[in-house]
């Protein structure tokens, strides 16, 4: 039996799963976590990395691996190839100023023309200059910059801690674009921009086609032998949309540390209402996508307030009825990227001694995390992606409440996929490119989900909070770059 | 003082005392107030209140029911009914949040809203008897056989003298009475097609009525027992709590009660925009000066049901915050904004569809933080009503259930600046019934009050948090409904 490894460096932790090249079963896998704080040594996502390998049983018997990893988190390298300060994390809030300053200085529908991005404080781009902007020094000495999968790639191939060979990073498609230096027009880099950015120009990956090897791994990593294929990897929506055999209509919502909704499309988008980011897809497609901040974790800490289990927060929602009696909340607990509001917190609105109940507080939670995101939907068909079926996956997906409720607030079908980790599967599929020349077709079994009333009174009320509170002036979500 | 059974009807609770002629509580009953729906909205259960005091009174040792020489009945204003002459009822016996009569006040144009409160001293609202007389008035018709609207406490003071009278400071929470006349206002009921005559006579709360010998004899009493209506309950709570000029009642029930005791009434145009209500003080003499917060005590239950505590939990989780607040170990600015308007807004804006709003929860909100900032917020509102008085307080006399939150009470303290004066006896309002029942004067002192004094660096503390949360404040007390 032929094996591949896929990893998954992601916001939480590092994950390994190690997969059948012929049909994808998934034998065995490890993790490690990652630190909670939202700037973090990279040092950490490597050892991370050594520890999953580890508690996956190592890879020696692998004959490919590959990278999937968090979009956008920049690693800021000097000369030698040393990791010269902590990255910011992409949900790291504290950029916003600096992605209000690039706006301003070369205008927002122009960021969007040239990279397909609407500006957000996560993109890489911001990140450099925040670097620039809160520690001069440092971004006076950044030879190259990578985001976290190109970085972990380059580990991998032996390289790393004073060695240099900066020429030898690597990133793909998806990577290059979330870093709004890269355009989804031409496939290159808008060196422009990022000098822009830092002030001065310093070295960038090698973007690879979606077929690519990115390298061989190297000598003495602990776990992984050494000269087998590396794939070229990937953002982790990439990854996942791969693993999940995107058709065009097909749209994601996932729901993980972050929302994100996204669909496969052949042509870039340019949303110049500022909803719709423009990424690639780890196919050689695209992936337009709209994230939110806050997800899954909503669902955490609202069982943390109400003393109780997840299951019990699910049974607990699914005893009130939708629109939960008035009670609305806007789920912005870490601030918020759309809509653009990073320095405010989350809101329970229209308490009353009637409605304020645990089973209502339960159901508002659910709905207002789902109503975020699926706002985001009519984003989509503003840029002619045309959802035609809502694929929900995430660790919010487990959630019966939310199952049922995501139902009575879109008109399309939902389905949701036999369980897995997709981006660690995406990312081996690009282990089995690496290794054949082309993807492997492995099978992806979903469930399409009881249909319901739609209930037009959940997004008609959180649209009413966010009026209340002065987020929106109309009903329809505000642009994340304004 | 004279031995006496009260009665005082709250919002959530009907709470029975025997106080013996030293003002010691030999017994005591705590009931909830039974209510039912109708169509429109909710009415007193009468059959259930009456089993709730003839039992009490009836279950009590023989010697005690002999003691006794007075029955004080005290309660929430505003409710009430049509009466009969006969004592049969011509409308349903209404709660006081009920607003069944609102659209009677609706047409009402600015020049007769302003007459209205020049007269009553009342802002426009249909929680006051008047509107809810109107709609008993139409929906009896023909039925209405010469009622009389009494309030709850008055009701069950006729039923148990077979005589109708009302009380000043309950007439003065009807929106129909003329505080300069103290009579009953004809301008004002004409508003609303109503006749003077549709209110009984007036009496104060040291005039009662000799009890009925069939409702005696039914319940073990002496013939000569009287039974005084004593009033309104945050009013008689002054009363119990030996309220002088200058000083605030700080009460705490169900809602929170703001009262100052005046020589005149304040009807000028500042305290109309206010929306601060003057009424007749029980003793018929004075004035009071009162707003009230429609979240006060209710607010513990809200939390106990919304985080699955007991009370014990609860009140455990409070001494915790409390003694780390103290300490400094706990930052008010971890806790998240509360607007705590669970049951509709303060004075000025005093809108009963306005509801709580919670900003500022982060991802690391806690259980614990939502308490404290409730309790925050609660004081927070206290001191912005408070700014509506013409008037600072010399002195602050709290009593009602905050007595036993020693988180409430040190953050309002805090806020405010001043030091309060916390009434260690619980049922203050009901010595105050027997006070009035008895005529005579009741001193603060036999409540065995206690001081929490402000701290100066949490007075700061707090005073800058306030400063830092000022905006969002006032937008969240500003958005719309």
């Amino acid at each position: 039996m032929t094996l591949v490894a896929g990893i998954d460096s992601s916001t939480q932790s590092c994950k390994v799963t190690v997969r059948d090249f012929e049909t994808g079963t998934h034998l065995r896998e490890g993790k490690a976590s990652h630190p909670t704080e939202t700037i973090v040594d990279p040092e950490v996502w490597w050892r991370a990395l050594l520890t999953a390998v580890n508690r996956a049983g190592g890879l020696n018997d692998v004959a490919a691996i590959s990278v999937s990893g968090q979009q956008h988190t920049p690693v800021f390298l000097g000369p030698t190839g040393e990791v010269l300060t902590e990255s910011p994390l992409w949900n790291d809030t504290g950029s916003h100023a600096q992605m209000v300053e690039l706006n301003n200085e070369l205008g927002r529908d122009e960021w969007i023309r040239r990279t397909g991005l609407p500006l957000t404080l996560s993109d890489t781009v911001t990140k450099v200059r925040w670097l620039r902007a809160t520690n001069p020094e440092v971004a006076a000495r950044i030879a190259a910059v990578a985001v976290v999968h190109d970085w972990l790639t380059w580990r991998l191939m032996g390289f790393g801690q004073g060695a240099g060979h900066l020429d030898r990073l690597t990133t793909d498609r998806s990577e290059a674009s979330g870093t709004a230096y890269w355009s989804p027009d031409t496939g290159e880099y808008c060196l422009d921009l990022f000098e822009h950015a830092l002030g001065k120009s310093a070295v960038l990956p090698q973007v690879l086609g979606p077929l690519d090897r990115a390298g061989v791994t190297g000598l003495g990593i602990p776990g992984i032998p050494a000269g087998i294929p590396i794939g070229v990897g990937s953002g982790d929506n990439a990854a996942a949309a791969l693993a999940l055999g995107l058709s065009e209509g097909d749209t994601v919502l996932s729901l993980g540390t972050s929302g994100v909704v996204y669909a496969r499309s052949a042509a870039p988008v340019h949303d110049f209402t500022g909803y719709v980011c423009s990424y690639a897809d780890a196919t050689g497609d695209h992936l337009p996508l709209v994230a939110t901040l806050n997800a899954a974790r909503n669902l955490e800490v609202s069982a943390a307030l109400l003393g109780c289990t997840h299951m019990e927060l699910s049974d607990l929602a699914l005893m009130s009825p939708p629109g939960a009696e008035g009670l609305t909340l806007l789920p912005y607990f870490e601030g918020e990227r759309t809509p653009d509001l990073p320095h405010e917190r989350g809101s329970l609105h229209n308490a009353s001694l009637t409605n304020f109940t645990r089973s209502n507080f339960a159901r508002a939670v659910i709905e207002g995390t789902l109503a975020s995101q699926v706002v985001m939907l009519d984003a989509l068909r503003h840029c002619d992606v045309q959802p035609a079926r809502l694929i929900l996956i995430g660790g919010g997906a487990r959630s019966a409440a939310v199952r049922q409720i995501l139902t009575q607030l879109v008109d399309i079908p939902v389905a949701v996929p036999e369980s897995d980790e997709y981006v660690t599967k995406g990312a081996a599929m690009q282990a089995g490119a690496a290794l054949a020349g082309s993807f492997p077709t492995w099978p992806v079994s979903l469930t399409q989900l009881p249909e319901s009333a739609f209930e037009a009174q959940i997004v008609e009320q959180h649209n009413t909070a966010k009026v209340s509170l002065g987020y929106s002036g109309t009903s329809s979500p505000t642009c994340p770059a304004e | 003082m004279q031995a006496a059974i009260t009665i005082d009807i709250g919002t959530t609770d009907v709470k029975l005392c025997m106080l013996d002629a030293q003002a010691n509580m030999v017994a005591f009953a705590r009931h909830g107030t039974p209510v039912v729906g109708d169509r429109w909205g909710e009415a007193y259960d009468l059959d259930a209140l009456h089993g709730i005091i003839i039992d009490f009174i009836t279950s009590m040792d023989a010697v005690h029911r002999a003691s006794v020489q007075r029955i004080a009945i005290t309660g929430v204003g505003e409710s009430g009914g049509l009466v009969r002459a006969d004592l049969s009822l011509a409308s349903p016996m209404i709660l006081w949040h009920d607003h069944r009569g609102a659209r009677y006040l609706s047409d009402l144009a600015p020049a007769d809203r302003a007459l209205i409160y020049r007269i009553t001293g009342l802002p426009v609202n249909a929680n006051y008897g008047l509107s809810k007389v109107a709609w008993a008035a139409e929906h009896a018709g023909s039925a209405v056989g010469g009622g009389q609207w009494l309030n709850i406490s008055e009701y069950l003071a006729a039923s148990m003298t077979n005589r109708r009278w009302s009380e000043y400071s309950l007439a003065s929470r009807t929106m129909a009475f003329d505080l300069a006349s103290h009579t009953w206002s004809a301008p004002v009921c004409a508003l609303l097609g109503l006749d003077v005559s549709i209110f009984p006579e007036l009496r104060p709360a040291t005039d009662g009525s000799q009890i009925a010998e069939n409702f005696a004899r039914q319940v073990g009493l002496s013939y000569d027992v009287n039974v005084h209506v004593g009033g309104h309950d945050h009013m008689v709570g002054g009363i119990g709590a030996g309220l002088r000029h200058g000083e605030l009642l700080n009460s705490t029930g169900t809602t929170e009660g703001l009262l100052f005791v005046r020589d005149t009434p304040s009807c000028d145009e500042r305290s109309e925009k206010s929306k601060l209500a003057n009424g007749a003080s029980c003793a018929g003499s004075d004035f009071t000066l009162f707003a009230s917060i429609p979240t006060g005590g209710s607010a513990f239950s809200t939390l106990q049901s919304m985080l699955n505590l007991s009370a014990e939990a609860l009140m455990g989780c409070i001494a915790d915050l409390y003694e780390r607040y103290i300490a400094g170990a706990f930052d008010p600015r971890s806790a998240p904004l509360v607007l705590p308007q669970f049951r509709g807004s303060a004075p000025p804006a005093k809108s009963a569809s306005a509801r709580a709003l919670i900003a500022g929860l982060d991802s690391g909100a806690s259980a614990e933080q939502v308490v404290f900032g409730c309790f925050l917020g609660m004081s927070l509102q206290l001191s912005d009503v408070l700014g509506l008085f013409p008037q600072g307080p010399e002195r602050v006399k709290v009593i009602g259930p905050a007595s036993r939150n020693p988180l409430w009470l040190q953050l309002k303290a805090d806020l405010l600046g001043v030091p309060l004066s916390v009434s260690r006896f619980p049922e203050v309002v009901s010595r105050g019934a027997q006070a009035l029942a008895s005529d005579l004067p009741c001193e603060w002192e036999t409540s065995r009050p206690r001081d929490v004094h402000p701290g100066a660096a949490r007075t700061t503390q707090l005073g800058e948090w306030a400063a830092e949360n000022r905006q969002l404040w006032e937008y969240l007390k500003g958005a719309p409904e």
